[in-house]
C-alpha cells in the first residue's frame, strides 16, 4: 500500500473508529466485544481500501461489517445468550428520573430484543438512519425494517412495563 | 411513554455515563491485521490455484484418455464485489469527537526509552504517535526470544475508566466487565482473556494519576482479532503488567503531558481523583485476573 493511501486509511479509521465502536456497543451491550468487532471491521476495510476510498461513503460500508459480524457470531452461538449483560437487572426496581438505574434497565431491555431488531432500532431512531439506508446496512428489506422499527419499540414497551410504567404507557 | 425521541436520549445518556475504556492504536491494529488477512488470502488463493492446476493437469489426463465430450472449464475465482459497497447510506458526524485530526505531540518520543526500558530482556522495535484522542502512545513490537508480540501503552485524558474506590475497597463502576485492584495505592482496572478460536491470550491495564490515564495493552502475539500465537505465554506476567503501568518512570510524562479540553458537548470526563491516601489492603490473588506463567524474560 502506498504511503498516502496507508496515510488515508490511517486517518479515516481513527476517525470512524469511535463512532464505529459506540454503534457497535449499542447492539451487543459490550465495550470489549464492540471493540472486537471495530478492528474486525476495520482489517476488513485496510484489505479492501483502494475500492473502499472510492465510494461514496466509507463508513457505512465499515459499520456494515461491524453488524455483519455481530449477526453473523449471535448466528453461531447459542441462542439464548446474552452477551455482556447480567438479564437480572430487569429485576432490579427503577426510578424514572433519567438515572443510572432507567439506563441499565433500558439496556437490559433492549439486551432482550433479536439481535436484528436490536439493529434496526440503533440505526433508525439513534443513528437517524433513513429506511432505506438501514435496509441496506442489514441487509433487509425497506418494508421488513419499516415494520420492525415500531414492533421493536413496542416490544421494548412491553419489556419495560413492570419496571418503568411512564416508559411503556403515554 | 419511550418514544423515539426518548429512546434516543436515554442511548446518548448511556453513552455519556459510559463511554468506553480506551481503543490505543486502533488504526494501527487494523492495518496490521489487515495485511495478515491480504497475506492469507493470497496464500489462500495461490493454494488454491496450485489445486486447480493439478486438478485441470489431471481432468485434460483423464479427458485425453476419455475423448473430447468431457471437457470441463473452469470459471473465474469472484473477487469483492463493489456492489458490496452500500450507496445510499448517509452518516452524520458525531459532534463528541474532533473533526480535524489532532497534530502530533512531540512529547509521544519519550515513550519510547520508558517502554523499552521498563519491558525486561529481548529485542525491541518501538513507533511512537498521537492518538485522534489527543493520547500519545507507543507500540513495540518485542521479540521475547520465544516469539513476537506486541505491546502498547499509552497516556490519554478524557477517557472512561471502569474501577472506583469505595469506602478504600476498589469497585467496578457500570460497564466494566474487568476486574479492578489497589496495589501499593494506586486503583488500577484489569481487563484479559483468550480468544477461544486462535488462543490469543491478551491483557490490559489501565489507571488513572492526576486526570490522565496510562493504559497498557499486550498479548502473546499481535494485538488482533484474528492474530495467533507466536509464544504459548504471555510476555509478562499480571505483576508485572501492573508493574510497569503504575511505574514511576511515567512522572515525568505525566507532568509533561496535556489531555484535550473536554468535547464540544461538555461530556464528563470518567476520570475520578487520585485515590485518597488509606490504610491499603495487600494485593490478594483473587482480586485480579489468574496470574500467567512465568513470563520470558525477567
Amino acid at each position: 500500500m502506498r504511503r498516502s493511501t496507508r496515510e488515508g486509511f490511517t486517518e479515516f479509521a481513527e476517525a470512524a473508529a469511535p463512532r464505529l465502536r459506540q454503534t457497535a456497543y449499542l447492539v451487543c451491550g459490550d465495550w470489549h466485544l464492540a471493540e472486537d468487532l471495530t478492528q474486525t471491521a476495520l482489517e476488513k476495510v485496510y484489505v479492501a481500501w483502494r475500492r473502499v476510498e472510492r465510494a461514496e461513503n466509507p463508513e457505512a460500508y465499515a459499520k456494515r461489517i461491524v453488524l455483519n459480524a455481530y449477526l453473523d457470531r449471535r448466528r453461531l452461538r447459542s441462542s439464548g445468550e446474552v452477551t455482556g449483560l447480567d438479564v437480572r437487572e430487569l429485576d432490579r426496581p427503577a426510578v424514572d428520573d433519567g438515572s443510572a438505574e432507567l439506563r441499565l434497565t433500558l439496556r437490559a431491555a433492549l439486551m432482550r430484543l433479536p439481535p436484528r431488531t436490536r439493529a434496526v432500532l440503533i440505526l433508525r431512531y439513534w443513528e437517524d438512519q433513513s429506511l432505506e439506508s438501514t435496509a441496506e446496512l442489514l441487509g433487509m428489506s425497506v418494508s421488513a425494517v419499516k415494520s420492525a422499527g415500531p414492533r421493536g419499540l413496542a416490544q421494548l414497551r412491553d419489556l419495560l412495563g413492570t419496571d418503568l410504567p411512564s416508559l411503556s404507557t403515554s | 411513554m419511550l418514544t423515539e425521541d426518548r429512546f434516543k436520549d436515554l442511548l446518548n445518556a448511556e453513552l455519556d455515563a459510559s463511554p468506553g475504556p480506551p481503543m490505543p492504536g486502533i488504526a494501527d491494529r487494523a492495518a496490521a491485521g489487515g495485511r495478515r488477512r491480504a497475506r492469507h488470502r493470497t496464500a489462500a488463493a495461490a493454494a488454491g490455484t496450485a489445486l486447480a492446476v493439478g486438478i485441470l493437469a489431471g481432468g485434460i489426463t483423464v479427458v485425453s484418455a476419455l475423448g473430447p465430450s468431457g471437457a470441463s472449464v473452469a470459471g473465474p475465482a469472484a473477487g469483492p464485489s463493489a456492489s458490496a459497497t452500500p450507496q445510499a447510506a448517509t452518516l452524520q458526524g458525531d459532534p463528541r469527537f474532533p473533526e480535524q485530526p489532532v497534530p502530533d505531540n512531540p512529547l509521544a518520543a519519550q515513550l519510547r526509552p520508558a517502554i523499552e526500558q521498563l519491558l525486561p530482556g529481548g529485542t525491541k522495535t518501538t513507533r511512537v504517535y498521537t492518538g485522534s484522542d489527543g493520547g500519545i502512545y507507543a507500540t513495540v513490537d518485542w521479540r521475547t526470544g520465544q516469539g513476537l508480540v506486541e505491546v502498547v501503552v499509552g497516556l490519554v485524558g478524557r477517557q472512561w475508566f471502569g474501577c472506583e474506590l469505595v469506602g478504600g475497597k476498589p469497585r467496578q463502576v457500570e460497564g466494566n466487565y474487568g476486574q479492578c485492584v489497589l496495589t501499593n495505592g494506586t486503583l488500577v482496572g484489569t481487563y484479559g482473556g483468550t480468544n477461544a478460536k486462535t488462543g490469543l491470550q491478551n491483557r490490559r491495564f489501565d489507571t488513572v494519576s492526576d486526570g490522565t490515564m496510562i493504559t497498557l495493552s499486550y498479548a502473546n502475539g499481535t494485538i488482533s482479532d484474528n492474530a495467533t500465537p507466536t509464544q504459548p505465554q504471555l510476555p509478562l506476567t499480571d505483576e508485572q503488567g501492573i508493574g510497569i503501568v503504575t511505574s514511576d518512570a511515567w512522572r515525568p510524562l505525566l507532568t509533561a503531558y496535556v489531555p484535550l479540553p473536554p468535547g464540544p458537548t461538555g461530556a464528563p470526563t470518567r476520570i475520578p481523583s487520585p485515590p485518597a491516601t488509606v490504610d491499603l489492603p495487600p494485593l490478594t490473588s483473587g482480586s485480579h485476573p489468574p496470574a500467567s506463567s512465568p513470563p520470558a524474560h525477567r
